[in-house]
């Protein structure tokens, strides 16, 4: 049968699980808290689900591959060796996090160091770094739905996604959780049923492996030049960090029922994505050793080129995985750059002087929250056909600012020193923009270069202080201080 | 059947079974539509080929027959009937229609449609969620109002501008209601206090006579003690068995304590039996000067300034003179014992005002007395319990004093209102005006007196 009647069969029924499955309606007793972090009231199960849907972008699905296919293993060094480094640091942070009882990561900032105008710094990087962060999504999802139905890619493709995403997230984060269920399992079975179809001669461990240490996949390894060896380990870094610091998984973690749940989440969490991870890798490394032939194609489109060598079904699947994985990291990004802007960065007050009661607050705080996510996206709608750099380099600029932003507030704030953090993440931030926007260096040696300048200007700080004697020891940082 | 759904939940399900079938049946009658039109167009064309072919005695090879008849003919099956044979040299090629190739062709030029299809059916859900969403939400506030007055607040249900009309009207019946409500509320509190009041009147009254008679005969028998004592000779009284100073000094007690007695017993008795007012003309700057002499010596003893003044000049009321005097004496002692108790630095004042009333109370014009003062005011909890009779919270108070104030008031066709904070307490006082009071015949050139101190 023609791959379009399963592309349409697939994505049809993608739709009305969707529809169905998702979005529901609007919670009676809505509140910021609710839709927010849903109230607080998720296990572990679906904690995980969504961490892992999350997670699943098609950056990390289709970006990764397709640097896995021109320049191998390096690939994996680099970028998934990054993220799952940056999942090894998240059990540092649950007892932090969860103990001051926030909504938003920009909200935890303030309450933690003192300062407003950090919270709306963060805020207004958040919204930047997330919006592009959409685009990728939007993009991805344009590109594979064209595919799929043989149409042009452009308005009408993504604007599914748009609808998709904002009937997900008008739901709030409950909303979001049922979804990135339902995605999750179809990002697994996407990835592992595209592995097990992958051979042509069919699969079986002895080939798996013959494909896996094939002559010419290691070789990509072996051959790095110093510089290159660097370079990998500057983009692993700033991955790694970007992961750690995200605030889509510290808002997962929020949450969670309890801290023990958080914890289960993060100990299953390395097993799903590492599998999911297991089975890009073989499939492409498969493509790469047997159909070296595609290239000079658009990072999607390639992609999804490469799923003509699967047969119908796991290539439909496959596919299918990859809208999943759009949609799921949108939803949750679109949730987070509205909670920024509506929570954080102008905040809606109630009313004291008409002494408004809190169910019209919430209403009112509610209805504009969703004005804001419908804004969003039709912003990044706007953006994803307009000519931005390609996905990797996209994610490289968001993973770096993310990782400027929050990385030393949340892992180490022993060396913050409370009144000069917004000076000192502003610097860093605009330091950033300059290296890589105007001096045009890679976003991750620059951002090695501004988390050093991050720590040089705290410690500066801190000595200068002690030095004239202004601040009292125990005033001056520590967690214990703070937490 | 349907309680455990929300309205959303429902709508969405009816609008998205409604999109799902508009698209199922139009893309339904479309495809059929088109898979008829292509097949007896390939059918036709087969048809013709196999004439031709009859006519012309084809000698072609058979991949270009098929190439000829197009992609929706396969060659039949050995156990098929065929649909068309068509004469190529010797042999005879059998062709069956392939409804399959059919459909993948239709499917193919009809992409567009289905995802039109898949978008409607999206956005049509979309809608449903929104209009719900518009919908429930005044619903959502009905039932916590419902709640609110369930618990005794009262509240008002604001309109939502996104909100279809008969919201509108259900809101406004529901903010009627919650009016009506608490007027009603307002009624029972005033019955069930009349209702005590009388009940506790006749007990009163009843107990005031038990006590005021043997009262009399204890005062008269003290009266005969005092005369008998008086009676004894000087000599007598000098001597050191008859000395008679302490018995003077007991009966003086018992005196003043006959008094203490008998002046309850008549705050009781006028609280049970208000005198009858005797209804005249009287100025209310006439007034003044009166308290200030009663007041002052009081009020200078607990270190408090007495101001009094006059808003506007010759403001003349229909009351009782008496009356008046000992509505204001009884809220001033009231102000004097409430800041007694401060602590001595703060400023401690207290202020009588007469004038005309400012606001329009009761649709026209009224006298004004304002007695107000500097003190810690009233606690919240308590303020609607200050007129009740015995409730007090001085040690020694009987709690009589407003109550009798509000009688009084009420008495002679007045209006007491009360304002309180931590600035302190203010009470008004608005009596009708007198006939040919000056304020009708020349309020437009009444200019408002200067304010007057008239003592301290």
């Amino acid at each position: 049968m023609s791959p379009l009647i399963y592309y349409l069969l697939a994505f049809g029924a993608y739709t009305i699980c969707i529809i169905m499955m998702t979005g529901q309606s609007f919670a009676w007793k809505e509140t910021r808290l609710s839709f927010y972090l849903g109230g607080r009231k998720f296990s572990a199960f679906p904690t995980t689900a969504t961490f892992c849907a999350t997670w699943m972008s098609p950056l990390s699905l289709v970006g990764y591959s397709m640097w896995l296919y021109s320049d191998g293993y390096v690939a994996f060094l680099a970028s998934v060796n990054g993220w799952i480094l940056g999942l090894l640091f998240f059990p540092f942070i649950v007892q932090r996090l969860r103990m001051k009882r926030v909504l938003s990561l920009p909200e935890w900032l303030e309450k933690t160091y003192g300062d407003t105008r950090v919270r709306k710094l963060v805020a207004v990087t958040m919204i930047f770094l997330y919006t592009l962060y959409l685009v990728i999504q939007f993009r991805a999802f344009g590109v594979i739905v064209s595919y799929m139905l043989d149409i042009p890619s452009g308005f009408a493709s993504t604007s599914l996604i748009y609808l998709f995403v904002l009937y997900t997230t008008f739901g709030g984060y409950i909303s979001v959780v049922r979804s990135d269920v339902i995605n999750l399992l179809l990002i697994i079975l996407g990835v592992t049923v595209a592995a097990a179809f992958s051979l042509p001669s069919g699969f079986s461990f002895k080939t798996a492996a013959g494909v896996l240490l094939m002559k010419g996949q290691l070789e990509t390894v072996k051959t790095l030049s110093y510089a290159e060896i660097f370079s990998v380990f500057a983009v692993m870094l700033s991955w790694g960090l970007g992961v750690a610091g995200n605030p889509q998984y510290a808002v997962r973690i929020l949450a969670c029922r309890s801290e023990k749940d958080a914890y289960k989440t993060i100990a299953v969490t390395p097993f799903i994505v590492g599998w999911i991870y297991v089975c890009v890798t073989f499939f492409i490394l498969v493509c790469r050793s047997h159909y070296p032939i595609i290239n000079d194609l658009e990072e999607t489109l390639s992609f999804a080129r490469l799923g003509q060598f699967l047969p119908s079904f796991a290539s439909a699947s496959l596919l299918i995985g990859v809208i999943a994985a759009a949609v799921s990291t949108a939803n949750s990004q679109l949730l987070l750059a509205a909670c920024s802007l509506c929570y954080d960065l102008f905040p809606i007050k109630m009313e004291e002087d008409k002494k408004e009661n809190l169910v019209y607050y919430e209403d009112r705080f509610l209805v504009i929250n969703r004005i804001a996510i419908t804004l969003i996206a039709s912003a990044a709608l706007l953006l994803s056909h307009a000519g931005l750099p390609g996905y990797l380099m996209l994610g490289r600029i968001s993973w770096t600012l993310v990782a400027i932003c929050f990385f030393i507030p949340l892992f180490i704030p022993s060396w913050i020193i409370k009144d000069k953090l917004f000076f000192v993440l502003s610097t860093a931030l605009s330091v950033q923009c300059f290296l890589v926007f105007a001096a045009d260096i890679s976003p991750e040696n620059a951002m090695l270069a501004v988390l050093i300048l991050e720590a040089l200007l705290f410690k500066i700080f801190r000595y200068s202080a002690a030095y004239r004697g202004r601040e009292k020891p125990e005033e001056k940082t520590g967690e214990r201080g703070y937490v | 059947m349907f309680s455990k759904y929300s309205l959303e939940t429902l709508m969405k399900w009816i609008f998205m079974s409604l999109a799902v079938s508009m698209v199922a049946l139009t893309l339904g009658a479309r495809l059929h539509q088109s898979y008829v039109a292509k097949k007896s167009s390939a059918e036709e064309f087969g048809m013709e080929l196999m004439a031709i072919s009859e006519q012309r005695k084809y000698a072609l090879g058979k991949e270009i027959v098929m190439g000829q008849l197009g992609p929706f003919w396969r060659e039949s099956l050995p156990y098929e009937e065929p649909q068309i044979i068509i004469k190529n040299g010797d042999e005879s090629l059998a062709f069956t229609l392939d409804p399959k190739s059919i459909v993948i062709s239709l499917v193919e030029d009809e992409r567009y449609l289905i995802l039109v299809g898949l978008l409607g059916m999206i956005a049509a859900v979309e809608l449903a969620v929104l209009i719900s969403y518009v919908l429930t939400r005044p619903l959502r506030r009905l039932a916590w109002g419902c709640r609110q007055i369930a618990k005794g607040s009262h509240v008002t249900i604001r309109h939502n501008s996104l909100s279809p009309y008969e919201f509108h009207e259900l809101t406004d019946s529901f903010n009627d209601m919650a009016r009506q409500l608490e007027r009603w509320k307002e009624v029972q509190r005033q019955v069930s206090r009349m209702d005590r009041l009388a009940a506790l009147g006749e007990m009163l009254s009843g107990l005031s006579h038990e006590i005021r008679n043997p009262l009399a005969s204890i005062r008269i028998q003290l009266d005969l003690l005092r005369m008998e004592i008086e009676s004894i000779p000087d000599a007598d009284k000098s001597s050191p068995e008859n000395d008679i100073s302490e018995a003077k000094e007991y009966i003086s007690i018992l005196d003043h304590e006959i008094d203490r007695l008998n002046g309850v017993v008549s705050q009781l008795l006028s609280f049970v039996r208000p005198k009858q007012p005797i209804m005249a003309k009287v100025y209310l700057d006439n007034v003044l000067p009166w308290c200030v002499s009663i007041l002052k010596p009081q009020a200078e003893k607990q270190g408090i300034e007495l101001v009094t003044m006059k808003l506007d000049s010759g403001v003349a009321v229909l009351a009782d003179n008496e009356m008046l005097q000992h509505i204001i004496m009884n809220l001033s002692l009231n102000a004097i014992q409430a800041m007694a108790s401060q602590e001595p630095g703060r400023e401690k004042r207290v202020l009588i005002e007469t004038g005309y009333s400012e606001a329009e109370n009761r649709g026209k014009h009224m006298g004004l007395i304002r007695v107000s003062d500097n003190g810690p005011g009233i606690p919240s909890e308590i303020q609607h319990r200050i007129f009740d009779p015995f409730f007090t919270t001085k040690q020694d108070g009987t709690g009589l004093g407003l109550s009798i104030v509000q009688r009084t008031v009420d008495g002679i066709g007045g209006t007491l209102s009360m304002g309180t904070s931590s600035e302190g307490t203010t009470f008004n006082i608005f009596i009708p005006l007198a006939e040919n009071d000056p304020f009708d015949a020349d309020l437009c050139q009444k200019e408002a007196s200067p304010d007057e101190h008239m003592g301290s």
